[in-house]
C-alpha cells in the first residue's frame, strides 16, 4: 500500500539509492571498486545534467564538458589563489558555470539544433586554448593543483579515503539528481513534454520556449560546473585533458546509451560505461576498440537505450505469466 | 607583410579550403537527406587514407592511380555496408536519428582506436597525385593543390547536377523534403539511404586522398578534419551545397591568416568565433534552408 | 489488488536481484590470481599505452618485455622468475591515473617503472602506493610533484634530467663551430613549439641563450599537439630565411609534417629537432630526404653510428647499445624509440641493486643502494644524486648526444654538452642548403 502511494517509479528510485548506500558495506570497503564507483557517480551527475538539456529541453548542447571544466577551474583557482575554503569554492564553481551557461544561452538558444551544437562546442574549443594561453594563471597544459583539500576531521575527500569519499560523493549525487528529478517533474518539465509532443499547440497556449530553455540551460550548466568543482577537489587536479575528444565522447555515450530523455538512464549509462571501461583495461590498446564495438552492438539491439529494456521486456513477461489475460479482464 | 606573402597565404587557404569543402559536402549531404549527424565521417577519412596507403606504398605497391580508384570504390562499399548493417536496423524505431548519433559516435571511437592498434602511431605518407609546382613570379602553388581545387569544384557541380537532373538524385531530394510522401510515391527509401551513405563516404575518401599527402596519416587525423568540416557545414547552412563550398574557402583563409599572425593554437577558436558572429547575424548559416 | 502486490514484489525482487548481481559482477571485474609456487619478482610498467603517448609507450612496453625475458634467461633476479605487469594511464586524466594506481596497488609489485605525458600529480598518486617509482625522463612537473611528498614517500628516482639539455645547451651546441662548421648566412632563428609546459620551458631557455648571443627570433609560435599543417609558418620562414629552424616538439608526426612542407621549397636553414629525431618514425618516413636534419638527446644512443673513439665508457655504451639495437630490430622489425634504451638501463640498475641488497621488498634499502653505486648502461653512467633524486648530470655521467641524419641513418655527430663536445662523425652540409 505504501508503495502504491509513492508510485512504482519512485519506489524503484529509492531502492536504487538504497543499493548505492549499502554497496560500500557489501564491498567491505574495497578501495579499487569504490574509487571507480565515485568516478561513476560524478560522471552520472554530469551525464544527467547534459541529458536534462539534450533529452528533455531538446537543446543540442556540446558545451557541458566545458561548463564542467569551468566549474573545476573556478573552484581550483579560487581555492589556491584566494584561499577560499572548499565548501565555498564548490558552489562558486557551479555559479560561474551557470553565468557562462546563461551568457552562451542568451546568444544561441534562439538558433536551431546543429547551430546550437556549434556555438556551444565553440566554447569548448576556445576554453581549451584560453587555458593553454593563460598558463601563468591556469597552469597551461599541466593544470591546477596545490590547493587545500576538502577535509572533515582526519578524513580527506580524495581517492586515498575511498570509504569516506564515497558517502560524500553519494550525498552530492543524490542532492543534484534530486534537483534534476524535480525539474523534470515540474511545470517546466511538463512544458517541454508539451513542446515535444506538439510544438504549435504548446506555443499557442503561451508556452515560452526560449525562456524555459534558458532556465534549464542555466540550471544544467550550474550542475555541470558544481560537479566539476567536486571532481577537482576529489582528484586534486584539473587539466585541459578533460576537454579532449575521448572524454567528450565517453560522456555523450553515457547518457545516450542509458536512453536520451529517460531519467535516470544517464546514471545507468554512466555506471555501465565506467565499469566496462575498467573491466576492459587489461586489453591495453584494444580497450577502446572493444568499448566502441560493444556500444554499437548494444545500441543496434536496444535502440531506445538501456532504460527502454523494461518496456520491451514487459510484453514477453506478461505473455509468459499470463498477465495479458488479467489486463484484458480489467479493461 | 608583402603582397607576395599575402598571395601565397591566400593560395594556401584556398587549397586547404577545397578539402574542407569536399569533407563538409559529405557531412552536409548525409544530413540533408537522412537527418543523421554522421560522426563516423572522420573515421572514414582516416580509414580511406590508410586503405590508400596499404594499397600503394604500404603493402601491395599498386600503381597509384589504381590504388586511388580501388580506394574510392571500397569506400562506397563501406558506406553502403555500414548503412545496411548499423543504421538500417535502427530505422524501425521512433526518434532513431538520436540513436544513430550514438552509434556513429561509438563507431568513430572503435574505428579510430582500431587504426591505432593495427597501424600504430607512426605516421604514414601517401604520394601527391601530381608532383611539381606552378611558379608565377613570387607566387607558388603545387600542382597537387590545383588538382584539389578542381576536384572540389567538380564535386560541387556534379552533386548539384545529380540532385537536380538525375532520377536518383531527385528522389533523394524528395525524400529529404517529404519522407512520408516519398514512400507513398514509391521511392525505394532503403536504397536511397544506402546510396547517400555511400556517396558521403566516397567524399570522405576523396578528401583523404587529397589532404593526406599534406597532413600525413595517423590514427586521429580524421577528427581534426571532421571538426573543421562540421563547422564548415554549419557556417554554410546545413543542406546547402553552394554554402558549404563558400564557407570552406572563407574559414580556411581566416585560419591560415590567424596562424600566420597569432599562432597555431588560435586557429580553431577564431574559426569558431567567426562562426558564432555569423550565426548571430544569419541564424541559418550563409545559405541555410531550414 | 493484484496490482499493488505485484508492485511490492517487483521492488523487493529487484532490490535483492540488484544486490545479488551487482556485487559479484563488480568484484568479478577485478579478478585475483592464484598464487604460484615460487613467488616471482613482479615489476610494473606504468605508461600511456592508449591515447597520445602511445607512440612512445609502445617502445617502453616492448623493451620491458625484452628485459624480462632476458632476466629470466639469466636465472631471474635473486633466483626468482621476473614477471611483468603493464598499467595503462591513457591520456593521464585523473580518473585514468587513479584506476591505474589502484590496480597497481592491488597487484603488489616490487618496483614501478614509469613514463607518461606530463602530469602534475601522477607521481604523487603512484608514490602513495608505497611502491618505489623509477621515472624514465625528467619533466619539471613530475619531479615537483614527487619532491612535494618526498618526506613521506622517499622511494623514487628520476633516471636523468633530460629537459635541461634541450634549451640553452642545445643552442650553444648548434652555434659551436667545432660541431657545426657552417658560416651562418644570418643571425635569425625561428622557433616552432608544441603546446604544453615542457616544450614552453625548453623554448624559453633556448630563446634566452639565442638572444644573449645576439640572435634575432623572427618567429616564435605555439601550435596544438598533432598539428600537421604548417603552411602559414613555412610562409613566414620562406620570407625571412632564418639560419636555424628549431622545431621543439615531442610528437613525431608534427616535425614530419613540417619538414615535408619545408622540403617543398627549402630555405638556407638548419632544421633542428629535439629527441624526436631518435623515434624511428622520422627516419622511416624520409630516408635520405632528411639528410642534414639535426637532433639531440641527453643520454647516449649510438643508433647507426660506429664508435671509433677511445673513451672506454663510451665504448661500453656503444657495445651494449649495439647488442640491444640488433636484438630489438630482429624482434620487432624497427629501430627502438627513445623509451626503449632507458627502460633497459632503469631495470638493470635496479636489478643490480636488488642483488646487492638481497631483498626486493626492502624498498628503502634498494633505492639507497642505487644512490650509492654506479651502473654503466646503454645510455649513460647512472649514479643518483640523493639531493635531487635524479641521475648525476654531465659528460662523464650522462652526456648529451647530438645527431644528424646522414645517408638515411641517424648518426651521432658529437657527445658532450653545449660548447664542450667530442666529435664522433663530422657534420655534413644539409642537401637543401646552397
Amino acid at each position: 500500500m505504501v508503495v502504491n502511494k509513492i508510485g512504482r517509479k519512485n519506489a524503484l528510485l529509492l531502492g536504487g539509492v538504497l543499493v548505492l548506500g549499502l554497496l560500500p558495506i557489501a564491498l567491505q570497503g574495497n578501495a579499487r571498486i569504490l574509487n571507480v564507483l565515485i568516478a561513476a557517480l560524478m560522471w552520472g551527475v554530469l551525464a544527467s545534467a547534459w541529458d536534462l538539456c539534450m533529452g528533455y529541453a531538446r537543446v543540442f548542447s556540446f558545451g557541458h564538458l566545458a561548463f564542467f571544466t569551468i566549474g573545476a577551474y573556478t573552484a581550483g583557482l579560487t581555492a589556491r589563489q584566494l584561499g577560499i575554503p572548499p565548501l565555498a569554492a564548490i558552489p562558486l564553481g557551479g555559479v560561474t558555470a551557470a553565468i557562462f551557461g546563461l551568457l552562451i544561452g542568451l546568444l544561441c538558444l534562439r538558433l536551431r539544433g546543429v547551430y546550437i551544437a556549434m556555438v556551444t562546442f565553440g566554447l569548448h574549443m576556445v576554453l581549451q586554448t584560453v587555458i593553454i594561453w593563460g598558463r601563468d594563471i591556469t597552469g597551461g597544459k599541466t593544470g591546477v593543483t596545490g590547493f587545500a583539500p576538502l577535509q572533515i576531521g582526519q578524513y580527506i575527500f580524495s581517492p586515498s579515503y575511498p570509504f569516506f569519499s564515497y558517502y560524500i560523493a553519494l550525498g552530492i549525487f543524490i542532492l543534484l539528481l534530486f534537483i534534476i528529478y524535480r525539474i523534470i517533474n515540474s511545470p517546466i518539465g511538463l512544458a517541454f513534454v508539451a513542446l515535444r509532443d506538439s510544438e504549435p499547440y504548446a506555443k499557442s497556449l503561451g508556452v515560452n520556449e526560449y525562456k524555459y530553455k534558458l532556465i534549464v540551460f542555466g540550471i544544467s550548466a550550474f550542475i555541470a560546473g558544481l560537479i566539476g568543482a567536486v571532481y577537482i577537489h576529489f582528484y586534486g587536479i584539473i587539466s585541459p585533458v578533460t576537454l579532449d575528444i575521448p572524454i567528450f565522447l565517453m560522456v555523450l555515450i553515457m547518457f545516450m546509451l542509458g536512453g536520451l530523455g529517460r531519467f535516470p538512464g544517464a546514471v545507468i549509462g554512466a555506471f555501465v560505461i565506467t565499469f566496462v571501461t575498467e573491466a576492459l583495461r587489461p586489453l591495453l590498446l584494444w580497450r577502446f576498440v572493444a568499448l566502441g564495438a560493444i556500444v554499437v552492438a548494444v545500441t543496434v539491439f536496444i535502440p531506445g537505450g538501456l532504460m527502454s529494456i523494461p518496456e520491451r521486456v514487459r510484453p514477453f513477461i506478461r505473455r509468459a505469466f499470463g498477465r495479458r489475460h488479467v489486463e484484458e479482464e480489467v479493461s | 607583410m608583402t603582397v607576395s606573402m599575402a598571395g601565397n597565404l591566400l593560395i594556401a587557404g584556398v587549397a586547404v579550403g577545397a578539402v574542407y569543402a569536399i569533407m563538409g559536402l559529405g557531412l552536409s549531404y548525409v544530413y540533408g537527406i537522412t537527418k543523421i549527424f554522421n560522426y563516423t565521417q572522420g573515421a572514414f577519412f582516416t580509414w580511406a587514407a590508410y586503405i590508400a596507403w596499404v594499397l600503394s606504398s604500404g603493402f601491395f605497391h599498386l600503381n597509384y592511380a589504381a590504388a586511388v580508384i580501388i580506394t574510392v570504390a571500397t569506400m562506397f562499399l563501406i558506406g553502403v555496408g555500414y548503412e545496411k548493417a548499423v543504421i538500417r536496423p535502427l530505422r524501425r524505431f521512433p526518434e532513431w536519428q538520436m540513436t544513430a548519433l550514438i552509434v556513429t559516435l561509438a563507431s568513430a571511437m572503435a574505428l579510430d582506436n582500431l587504426a591505432l592498434a593495427v597501424f600504430g602511431y607512426a605516421p604514414k605518407r601517401i604520394p601527391h597525385l601530381i608532383k611539381g609546382n606552378f611558379v608565377w613570379g613570387d607566387f607558388l602553388i603545387t600542382r597537387h593543390e590545383v588538382v584539389t581545387l578542381v576536384a572540389a569544384l567538380a564535386i560541387m557541380f556534379l552533386l548539384i547536377l545529380f540532385l537536380k537532373k538525375v532520377r536518383e538524385g531527385m528522389a533523394m531530394q524528395g525524400m529529404a523534403q517529404e519522407p512520408v510522401g516519398a514512400r507513398i510515391v514509391g521511392i525505394p527509401i532503403d536504397k536511397m539511404y544506402s546510396y547517400s551513405f555511400g556517396i558521403a563516404t566516397v567524399l570522405a575518401g576523396i578528401s583523404a586522398i587529397l589532404l593526406a599527402p599534406k597532413i600525413l596519416i595517423y590514427p586521429t587525423v580524421g577528427w581534426v578534419v571532421f571538426i573543421k568540416a562540421f563547422v564548415v557545414m554549419v557556417f554554410g547552412g546545413v543542406g546547402s551545397i553552394k554554402g558549404t563550398v563558400i564557407a570552406a574557402f572563407i574559414l580556411a583563409t581566416v585560419e591560415v591568416f590567424v596562424t600566420y599572425y597569432i599562432g597555431g593554437i588560435w586557429g580553431m577558436p577564431i574559426f569558431i568565433a567567426v562562426l558564432a558572429i555569423m550565426l548571430i547575424i544569419r541564424p541559418r548559416g550563409l545559405f541555410g534552408t531550414w | 489488488m493484484k496490482r499493488k502486490v505485484s508492485s511490492k514484489l517487483i521492488i523487493i525482487v529487484s532490490l535483492v536481484a540488484a544486490l545479488a548481481i551487482l556485487v559479484p559482477v563488480i568484484s568479478g571485474c577485478f579478478p585475483g590470481r592464484p598464487a604460484p609456487e615460487v613467488k616471482p619478482i613482479k615489476i610494473a610498467v606504468t605508461t600511456g599505452v592508449t591515447g597520445g603517448f602511445s607512440a612512445h609507450a609502445v617502445h617502453h612496453v616492448r623493451s620491458a618485455q625484452m628485459v624480462v625475458e632476458e632476466a629470466n634467461a639469466r636465472g631471474g633476479v635473486l633466483g626468482r622468475p621476473v614477471e611483468l605487469v603493464i598499467f595503462d594511464v591513457g591520456d593521464c586524466s585523473a580518473g585514468e591515473l587513479i584506476a591505474a594506481r589502484d590496480a597497481l596497488k592491488a597487484a603488489d609489485v616490487d618496483v614501478n617503472f614509469t613514463m607518461w605525458w606530463i602530469s602534475a600529480i601522477a607521481s604523487q598518486y603512484m608514490l602513495e602506493t608505497g611502491i618505489p617509482m623509477i621515472q624514465q625522463g625528467w619533466v619539471s612537473e613530475d619531479w615537483d610533484a614527487a619532491w612535494e611528498v618526498k618526506d613521506q614517500y622517499p622511494n623514487f628516482l628520476f633516471m636523468n634530467r633530460d629537459e635541461l639539455g634541450y634549451g640553452a645547451p642545445y643552442f650553444q651546441a648548434l652555434t659551436n663551430p667545432e660541431l657545426i662548421p657552417w658560416e651562418f648566412p644570418n643571425k635569425k632563428a625561428a622557433i616552432l613549439t608544441a603546446e604544453g609546459e615542457y616544450n614552453a620551458r625548453i623554448a624559453a631557455s633556448w630563446r634566452g641563450e639565442a638572444e644573449k648571443a645576439g640572435w634575432e627570433i623572427i618567429l616564435e609560435e605555439t601550435h596544438p599537439w598533432f598539428t600537421t599543417d604548417y603552411s602559414p609558418q613555412m610562409a613566414r620562414i620562406r620570407e625571412e630565411e632564418p639560419a636555424i629552424i628549431f622545431f621543439n616538439s615531442s610528437i613525431a608526426v608534427e616535425p614530419i609534417a613540417a619538414f615535408s612542407d619545408f622540403l617543398e621549397d627549402p630555405t638556407n636553414s638548419l632544421f633542428a629537432l629535439i629527441w624526436v629525431i631518435q623515434q624511428p618514425e622520422f627516419k622511416d618516413t624520409f630516408g635520405t630526404d632528411a639528410n642534414g636534419v639535426i637532433g639531440t638527446l641527453p643520454g647516449v644512443d649510438f643508433m647507426a653510428t660506429e664508435y671509433k673513439g677511445t673513451n672506454p665508457q663510451y665504448m661500453t655504451h656503444y657495445e651494449k647499445g649495439k647488442a640491444f639495437n640488433e636484438a630489438y630490430i630482429a624482434r620487432y622489425g624497427e629501430t627502438a624509440g627513445i623509451a626503449a634504451h632507458i627502460a633497459q638501463d632503469a631495470f638493470w640498475a635496479w636489478a643490480e641493486a636488488v642483488e646487492r641488497v638481497g631483498d626486493s621488498r626492502d624498498f628503502d634499502g634498494v633505492i639507497k643502494d642505487m644512490e650509492e653505486h654506479y651502473y654503466v648502461g646503454i645510455t649513460g653512467r647512472y649514479g643518483f644524486d640523493p639531493e635531487i633524486k635524479a641521475g648525476h648530470y654531465g659528460p662523464e655521467n650522462i652526456p648529451i648526444t647530438y645527431y644528424q641524419m646522414q645517408d638515411g641513418e641517424v648518426q651521432v655527430m658529437g657527445l658532450g654538452a653545449g660548447r664542450d663536445v667530442e666529435i664522433i662523425t663530422p657534420f655534413q652540409l644539409p642537401h637543401w642548403i646552397e
